[in-house]
């Protein structure tokens, strides 16, 4: 009993990581209406600017690392939605402003390997990697916790901000109805540039979390674009709650499938989305 | 000067020519019923006039001043404000946001206490997702929404459509009060005769053009029949 409660323990603290994973991407999809493939190349080059800033300057404390990581990952996020993104979006056909992100995936991660290898990296966190807590007669990772935590901290950070700022309020009014929203004066752009930034934020934040629980490659950004993907259609288009709810239903899959079956990795995962799809299918409930 | 000023509008989605050389004008103060049957073009215009597309040909003055094409916070700025068919709220927002959205696009009386006062039902439900309102209550949202950019201009399209008599005759009432605020009003309705009861004003489109412009007061409902039908009285 006590090995079932930890293994759901651990799966809960995965499901807040990929929770974070699928955020960004729900919260680009609601309220721009695209569909960013580049979401994984952002998770992994918020991964690599914390690995590389570790790197340069050791001394420098992981929270200040993850800061920085998110706010260069927000600003080239905001960058890429000025230069491309907005533009394509001006085309009635969804498609286009995809094929941008696309392409924009391609470049990114090609980028990164000329600039920073094919090497598998990790983040070093010290100590916290190998602490562990005990709950009674449950043990667990620190990590983990941390992880689980700062998801908490900032999926309840982010509905506090959608539901009581003004900003939130635009990006509501943006995902409800774009055309009326534009009517009541809203500057749609610029809350786009907003949103997209955030998105990347939150992308980086993923980034880093995953470099600090395992090792992370210029092509990691695919497998990490598929799990954002089953959290948010489980979760529901652009909603970010659902998104954790979702992350937590596939984490714990993967933990307790990975209890059954070792080799596994996230072929069970990939079951629970599907069996959940077609169970939507069949009652009528796919969007 | 006229307040509104719409010279040579057209319009199209794609090939198909939705407004073909609409001219009017609108003075400060004044009300005009648009009438026409579905299709005429009642409803792009409506939408062309706050920016939410731009004309194919022709140009849109506020106080002589040209509204760039397709720029809604141009034309909120310049003091259109539009109630749109089938009102249109934003379902994620509580009653009380969405009446918030839209204002500080203009400086004017219309604050969050004149329009509860406007519409005293709303203060009770100003926590509540617009979904559960009944079908006028959502239309006082909708009006109190486009009041709160403070307009000059007052755009409702298709301002009853399905509202029962009782809820009509109170959207109506509350159209008076804004008319006595000094705005001017478009009011596009299936009810062409309850509209024109409270205009100075009447025009009526059939196919993209106007077929008729004429003081209230005046135009008989055959002369509107046969407008409504194309027939240029």
């Amino acid at each position: 009993m006590t090995a079932l409660f930890e293994l759901l323990l651990q799966g809960v603290t995965l499901g807040g990581l990929y929770g974070v994973i699928g955020a960004g991407l729900a919260l680009t999809f609601g309220v721009l209406r695209v569909v960013n493939l580049s979401h994984g190349e952002l998770i992994t080059i918020g991964a690599f600017i914390a690995v590389g800033v570790t790197a340069l300057a050791p001394t420098v404390p992981v929270l200040a690392v993850l800061v920085l990581a998110c706010a260069l990952c927000a600003a080239l996020g905001g960058l890429l939605q000025v230069a491309f993104v907005e533009r394509a979006m001006h085309f009635r056909d969804p498609m286009v402003p995809m094929l941008v992100t696309f392409g924009i995936a391609v470049i990114l991660r090609n980028l990164l390997v000329e600039t920073a290898g094919a090497d598998l990296r990790g983040l070093n966190v010290g100590g916290l990697a190998q602490a562990s807590l005990q709950l009674g007669p449950v043990i667990i990772g620190a990590l983990p916790v941390v992880t689980l935590g700062i998801a908490v901290v900032v999926f309840a950070g982010l509905a506090a901000v959608i539901r009581h700022t003004r900003f939130g309020r635009e990006v509501r009014a943006l995902s409800d109805r774009p055309d009326i929203a534009a009517l009541m004066g809203i500057r749609v752009a610029r809350v786009h540039v907003k949103v997209a930034a955030l998105a990347a934020g939150l992308a980086a934040l993923a980034g880093v979390l995953l470099a600090m629980r395992a090792s992370v490659s210029p092509y990691s950004g695919v497998s990490y674009l598929l799990i954002a993907f089953e959290v948010v259609v489980l979760g529901g288009l652009g909603s970010t709650r659902g998104a954790f709810a979702a992350g937590v239903l596939l984490g714990v899959t993967q933990v307790l499938s990975a209890w059954w079956d070792s080799n596994a990795g996230l072929l069970y995962v990939h079951l629970v989305f599907f069996s959940i799809l077609v169970l939507r299918a069949m009652t009528g409930r796919l969007s | 000067m006229p307040l509104l000023e719409l010279s040579g509008i057209h319009a199209r989605y794609g090939e198909m020519a939705a407004l073909q050389g609409v001219d009017l004008d609108l003075s400060e103060g004044e009300t005009l019923a648009l009438a026409g049957a579905n299709g005429a073009g009642k409803t792009t215009l409506m939408r062309l006039l706050c920016g939410l597309m731009p004309p194919s040909r022709g140009e849109v003055r506020v106080a002589g001043i040209c509204l760039p094409p397709g720029d809604p916070r141009a034309a909120a700025a310049a003091g259109l404000a539009l109630v749109p068919e089938g009102r249109l709220l934003f379902d994620s927002l509580s009653v009380e946001e969405n009446l918030m959205i839209g204002a500080g696009a203009r400086a004017g009386r219309w604050s969050l206490k004149a329009i509860y006062d406007l519409f005293p039902v709303l203060r009770d439900k100003r926590t509540q997702p617009p979904g559960s309102l009944s079908g006028g209550q959502q239309q006082m949202v909708a009006i109190g929404r486009a009041l709160a950019a403070n307009p000059a201009i007052l755009l409702c399209d298709e301002i009853s459509l399905g509202l029962s008599p009782l809820v009509t005759r109170e959207v109506y009432e509350a159209l008076k009060s804004v008319q006595r605020e000094g705005i001017a009003l478009i009011v596009v309705d299936q009810d062409v005769s309850r509209a024109q009861a409270i205009s100075d004003r009447v025009a009526c489109m059939f196919q993209g053009r106007l077929t008729l412009t004429g003081p209230a007061a005046t135009t008989t409902p055959q002369a509107m029949k046969a407008a409504f039908f194309g027939d240029a009285a």
